[in-house]
């Protein structure tokens, strides 16, 4: 191979040096870059991070948000029927119908809906019904224990002519509810020192309280209302009418009449009349109810009432007010009836104790005994000071019965002025303020009686 | 001229590397070493620290990505539950006491025996619920008004508008009646009318709306168009 002269090897040592620096230069740029991107790559985890941890902070109240979501829910959801349950609701409206007198032509589900965690059941009940007994079919639905909410009814008027008493109706109720699956979305979070949580908490999850559903309602019944699906109105052919006027004047004299009844029986309970007034005004008053019912079953007997507007009037004005009254006057005479007088009370007492002083402790047992549900009045009643006196007697007597039955043989006693007296009792001996069971104590020993205290009573011991 | 060195090999005096080529060698050496020092320094020790760096924050990141993906779980089931709650809650505000509806209906129509102001009495009833809770329930009442008084109608409409279901009216039919007549019947005269009601969405009812309850007076509803 040629030598290279000196300007050639020159050059290929420039050459070579600046391919070489070029190289290295290029590879220092190409290391610039990776650690720039490196950079970026760090500076986005710190990113990360730093938005991690604000999360993170965020956890403990998240958490405590979560615990009181799901209390509440699982609260909510009590009222809805589980999926085991839906042949106990099936069950539950065939109750409903016989408490309602009706029977069912067809009762079907409807295609379920809902989303997510709520499945909509829905049942759709065909029957023949009165008015009322519609009512009260559809108010047990919606007084039911789970909740069921009536989604669409219909009601075609059976009545085939005017004026007719309880007309069966063509019905159709749809009601539906609805199933809740908590497992929808999965598993929940797991959530450490649950249990512990949930005790703080319990305030946050009482505060959300249960779900509103409305103020219950109970259907009325039927309260002397007509069926506004049947035409009111009086068929001219056939049937007897009372007219209209006399019907109206029938229910105001018999309206007088209550009232009448219902002032005295008012003026009999006043404190300002004497006892004999009372009693002649609630005499007169119990008379004239019966009076009163007589002559009000032959119009209702005899249906001399038949317009139906008339007949709600009949029963708001006449039979309610008859039925207050005649309740009244019942509880009144059952009270009376129900607890000794007074005067009965006050003997009673004089019995039991002249029963007690006599040692007829069983004689005092069994009059108390004979009259012991006369005397249960109530506290805060005129004579509950008397039955405590009564039964502090009948306490008194079974406690002497009970220490009579035990057997106690005095054969000795000793009784000194100037220190502790004793007995001899079943052949031992005992002195002033010794026991002798746990319930028993002498409490004092004279020269011909012995005084003990039992059960808290005192009692004497003579021979 | 050639010059011809005839010294045998051992004898010749040996040749030296010119002091130029020498220098020039020895500079471009240094330029080498130095800018592949410069490299080195960068690759093997900036870039290094920085990847070491990396590397580091990377599990720093790993370590809280699990409580973050626990955040994350709980917001889920937070929305989950809340909407959840809401659902229910909506279920029951949509909820209506149809009973109670039906027992203020009868004791306006029944009005105590009051025979004077209007005796009425419907044919049927349909009420059917739309799906969702936008619209309220839509109510069909065809009815009949006795007498040949159309104030009648009229004072059935007013007691109608008095009650407690009425406040949750969107839609109603104005008073509107065309005449019937049965001979066989006393009075023989009466005004047929057919109502369609449409209650209010079920957000708008008073036992929904907690300021309402408290009495202020709602906004009534309008006359929809007269049934056919």
């Amino acid at each position: 191979m040629a030598r290279l002269n000196e300007k050639q090897t020159l050059l290929l040592i420039a050459g070579v040096t600046v391919l070489l620096c070029g190289a290295a230069g290029g590879g220092v740029y190409w290391a610039q870059d990776l650690i720039e991107q490196e950079n970026i790559a760090v500076t986005d985890q710190e990113k990360q991070i730093a938005a991690a941890r604000a999360k993170i902070a965020k956890i403990p109240a998240v958490e405590n948000e979560v615990i009181v979501l799901r209390e509440n829910v699982a609260e909510y959801v009590k009222i809805l029927p589980q999926e085991a349950e839906l042949t106990k609701f099936t069950r539950a409206a065939q109750r409903f119908a016989m408490l309602s007198g009706i029977s069912f032509d067809r009762f079907v589900p409807l295609r379920p809906g809902g989303k997510g965690s709520f499945e909509r059941i829905s049942y759709q009940y065909s029957f023949d019904a009165t008015l009322w007994q519609f009512l009260k079919f559809m108010s047990f639905f919606e007084t039911y224990e789970r909740f069921v909410r009536v989604r669409d009814f219909s009601l075609a008027s059976g009545a085939t002519k005017a004026n007719v008493e309880d007309a069966v109706h063509k019905v159709r109720l749809t009601v539906e509810t609805y199933l809740y699956n908590p497992k929808s979305n999965g598993k929940g979070t797991m959530i450490p020192n649950y249990e512990a949580k949930l005790k703080q908490l319990r305030h946050e999850i009482a505060a959300a309280g249960s779900l509103d559903l409305g103020e219950p309602y109970e259907f009325r019944g039927r309260e002397g209302r007509r069926d506004i699906f049947v035409d009111p109105r009086q068929s001219k052919e056939g049937s007897k009418i009372t007219p209209l006027n006399d019907q109206r004047r029938m229910i105001e004299e018999f309206s007088k009449l209550i009232s009448s009844l219902k002032e005295k029986w008012e003026h009999s309970l006043s404190p300002e009349i004497t006892m004999f007034e009372r009693i002649e005004l609630q005499r007169t008053v119990s008379n004239g109810l019966d009076e009163f019912e007589s002559k009000a079953s032959y119009v209702t007997q005899n249906k001399l009432i038949k317009n139906p507007a008339l007949n709600a009037r009949w029963y708001k004005e006449i039979q309610l007010p008859y039925k207050n009254l005649v309740a009244k006057v019942k509880k009144q005479e059952i009270d009376r009836n129900r607890f000794l007088p007074k005067e009965g009370m006050e003997a009673l007492i004089k019995s039991m104790r002249e029963k007690l002083l006599d040692g007829e402790l069983e004689a005092a047992v069994t009059v108390y005994t004979q009259t012991a549900n006369k005397i249960d009045v109530p506290k805060g009643h005129p004579l509950y000071p008397l039955r405590l006196k009564v039964e502090g007697l009948m306490v008194r007597a079974k406690v002497a019965l009970e220490f009579s039955a035990i057997p106690l043989k005095v054969t000795g006693v000793l009784v000194r002025g100037d220190s502790k007296s004793g007995v001899i009792l079943n052949g031992e001996v005992y002195e002033e303020g010794e026991y002798i069971n746990e319930t028993l104590f002498v409490k004092a020993v004279r020269e011909d009686e012995v005084e003990f205290v039992y059960k808290g009573f005192s009692l004497v011991k003579t021979w | 001229m050639i010059r011809i060195n005839l010294l045998p090999e051992s004898y010749r005096k040996s040749e030296r590397t010119s002091p130029k080529i020498f220098a020039v060698a020895l500079l471009a050496v240094i330029c080498v070493c130095s800018s592949v020092g410069w490299f080195g320094t960068v690759y093997f020790g900036d870039l290094e620290r920085v990847q070491a760096k990396r590397v580091q924050t990377k599990e720093r990141l790993d370590g809280v990505k699990k409580r973050e993906l626990l955040y994350d779980s709980l917001v889920q089931e937070k929305k989950d539950f809340s909407r959840r709650a809401d659902t229910i809650k909506q279920i029951a505000k949509g909820r209506r006491i149809w009973t109670k509806f039906c027992d203020e209906l009868i004791d306006v129509i029944t009005n105590d025996g009051e025979m004077d102001r209007h005796v009425a009495w419907f044919s049927n009833i349909q009420v059917r619920s739309p799906g969702d809770g936008s619209k309220g329930p839509i109510i069909v009442l065809p009815g009949f008004v006795q007498g040949n008084d159309i104030r009648k109608i009229a004072n059935l409409h007013d007691d109608i508008e008095a009650t407690e279901f009425w406040r949750d009216m969107a839609q109603y039919t104005p008073p509107a009646g065309s005449k019937k007549i049965d001979g066989d019947l006393y009075p023989p005269e009466s005004f047929a009318f057919s109502w369609q009601w449409t209650m209010k969405g079920t957000d708008k009812w008073i036992k929904n709306t907690p300021g309402a309850r408290l009495g202020k007076p709602s906004k009534p509803g309008k006359p929809s168009k007269p049934a056919k």
